[in-house]
């Protein structure tokens, strides 16, 4: 055979195994991360499913909790009250003293039952729910609040309202407890399909980076719960620096997810 | 025509890689290897212009068999860089480069200084395809799987791959190759053609983000 053709040949045979060899690995290769990528999606939707369960479970038991102390042990206290009134044997002042601790107990169970399942969430909706507590944060004398509500109000689905007031909640906690402040400004509005809720204080706030440094430091269980909260929500959290020596948190979540 | 102009590009063709190397400021720990073959590519190259049109009286297949033995040395020590062979493995590339260099060197002791060791060049070029195909191996096998374009190996296995696939056979069949004509243009031209775009892959390595 001429040594010419047996060169084209074996060129042409060897170029195209050669690249049949590359065009295997590049197709094998997009399988194999195709898949992989397949797999981490499953994982992180098995992730999520975990922790809406886990999510729903601790708010059950919250509620629990909180029918167990407003039904059950509320009214023993206030049955301790009613007897306590009825009888004249005890020294009268034993018998204030007996009487303002009462008073102070029921009071306090009231608002721990109310913390751990809001009724004025489930019947009045997220706005009242936010501005109830910033009344009674405001009510203290320490913090002086302000709330404003633009635009549409209507009650939202309770999967959303209740985790967002977890968040505030927590938020809230989180920014009388560290931040050193004298006023927070709250303000809701809905544009656009995406509620908003924005916290503006005068205290010693954190930006994204510290909020995230944070997040992974041992045993910062309020903030991983903010972060779970808003992931599941698939909302984002924002913190900031506004000039003058003041801070923002804008919560933006958005109504016509799946989730 | 054609057949010159590809000459003074294939030439030239090592320079796109270095410069890229330079001002990229590339990870120099494996790309030392390619880097030194680049340049002793484009010496040889000019070395041999050189020889070719007179202007420098020197042997040119004592360049040739250097340059041959060189490229093969620097190529063995860039996938022994790239850990190409599992751990237990990693003396064959030593090994394999010992051998063929012997092999090379009896073929050109048995045959003729003074003419291309064909049959020495085929089989470097073989050596360096089971590299490349190793090469592409240890790519796939990674536990946590890789995009290919984002690797440096990926792009220089495809390059040598490619330029040494295209070169095997007219290693093999130098001797049979008439020495002027269409065939012998035929040579130059799949030669300097493959070699251009062997730079061109070796630069697109140079500007991921490592040399792995």
């Amino acid at each position: 055979m001429d040594a010419r053709f047996l060169v084209v040949i074996g060129i042409a045979g060897m170029l195209a195994l050669s690249l049949g060899l590359i065009y295997f690995v590049i197709i094998h290769q997009r399988k194999v991360l195709q898949h992989h990528i397949e797999s981490l999606k499953a994982q992180q939707e098995y992730e999520q499913q975990l922790q809406i369960v886990s999510l729903e479970a601790q708010e059950q038991t919250m509620s629990q909790l909180a029918s167990e102390l407003h039904d059950d042990i509320g009214v023993t206290l206030s049955s301790v009250k009613l007897f306590l009134s009825k009888s004249s044997d005890a020294r009268p002042e034993l018998m204030i003293q007996s009487r303002l601790l009462l008073d102070e107990s029921i009071e306090k169970l009231r608002n721990l039952s109310h913390s751990l399942h809001p009724a004025t969430l489930q019947h009045l909706g997220l706005s009242t729910a936010i501005q109830s507590m910033l009344d009674a944060i405001n009510q203290t004398g320490l913090v002086s609040t302000a709330f404003v509500c633009s635009g549409e109000t209507r009650k939202l689905p309770e999967d959303i309202e209740l985790p967002l007031y977890r968040v505030v909640q927590e938020l809230l906690n989180n920014l009388i407890k560290h931040a050193a402040l004298t006023h927070i400004r709250v303000h809701i509005s809905v544009q656009d399909n995406v509620l908003r809720i924005i916290l503006n204080h005068n205290g010693q706030g954190i930006n994204n980076e510290e909020y995230h440094a944070a997040l992974f430091k041992k045993g910062a269980i309020g903030l991983k719960g903010i972060y779970n909260r808003i992931q599941l929500l698939k909302a984002t959290l924002n913190f900031e620096q506004l000039p003058g020596q003041h801070f923002q948190i804008s919560i933006l979540t958005p109504l016509n997810t799946s989730r | 025509m054609l057949k010159l102009t590809l000459q003074y590009i294939s030439i030239c063709a090592p320079l796109i890689p270095l410069l890229i190397f330079i001002f990229r400021r590339s990870h120099f720990v494996l790309s030392k290897w390619l880097l030194f073959y680049l340049l002793i590519s484009l010496v040889n190259d000019v070395l041999l212009m050189m020889i070719a049109k007179g202007r420098l009286v020197f042997d040119s297949y004592y360049l040739i068999h250097g340059f041959m033995m060189a490229e093969f040395i620097l190529l063995s020590f860039y996938f022994q860089g790239q850990k190409i062979f599992p751990l237990r493995q990693r003396c064959l590339i030593p090994a394999i480069t010992g051998l063929g260099l012997a092999a090379y060197w009896y073929i050109v002791y048995c045959t003729a200084f003074a003419a291309l060791n064909g049959g020495g060049c085929a089989l470097f070029s073989l050596i360096i395809i089971s590299y490349a195909i190793f090469g592409f191996e240890k790519l796939t096998r990674k536990a946590v799987p890789v995009f290919l374009e984002q690797t440096a190996l990926f792009w220089t296995t495809s390059g040598f791959l490619l330029f040494f696939s295209a070169c095997f056979f007219l290693y093999l069949l130098w001797q049979h190759i008439p020495k002027s004509g269409l065939a012998n243009s035929l040579w130059f031209i799949v030669h300097d053609g493959f070699n251009i775009i062997k730079c061109i892959f070796i630069a697109v390595s140079f500007t991921r983000k490592t040399d792995q």
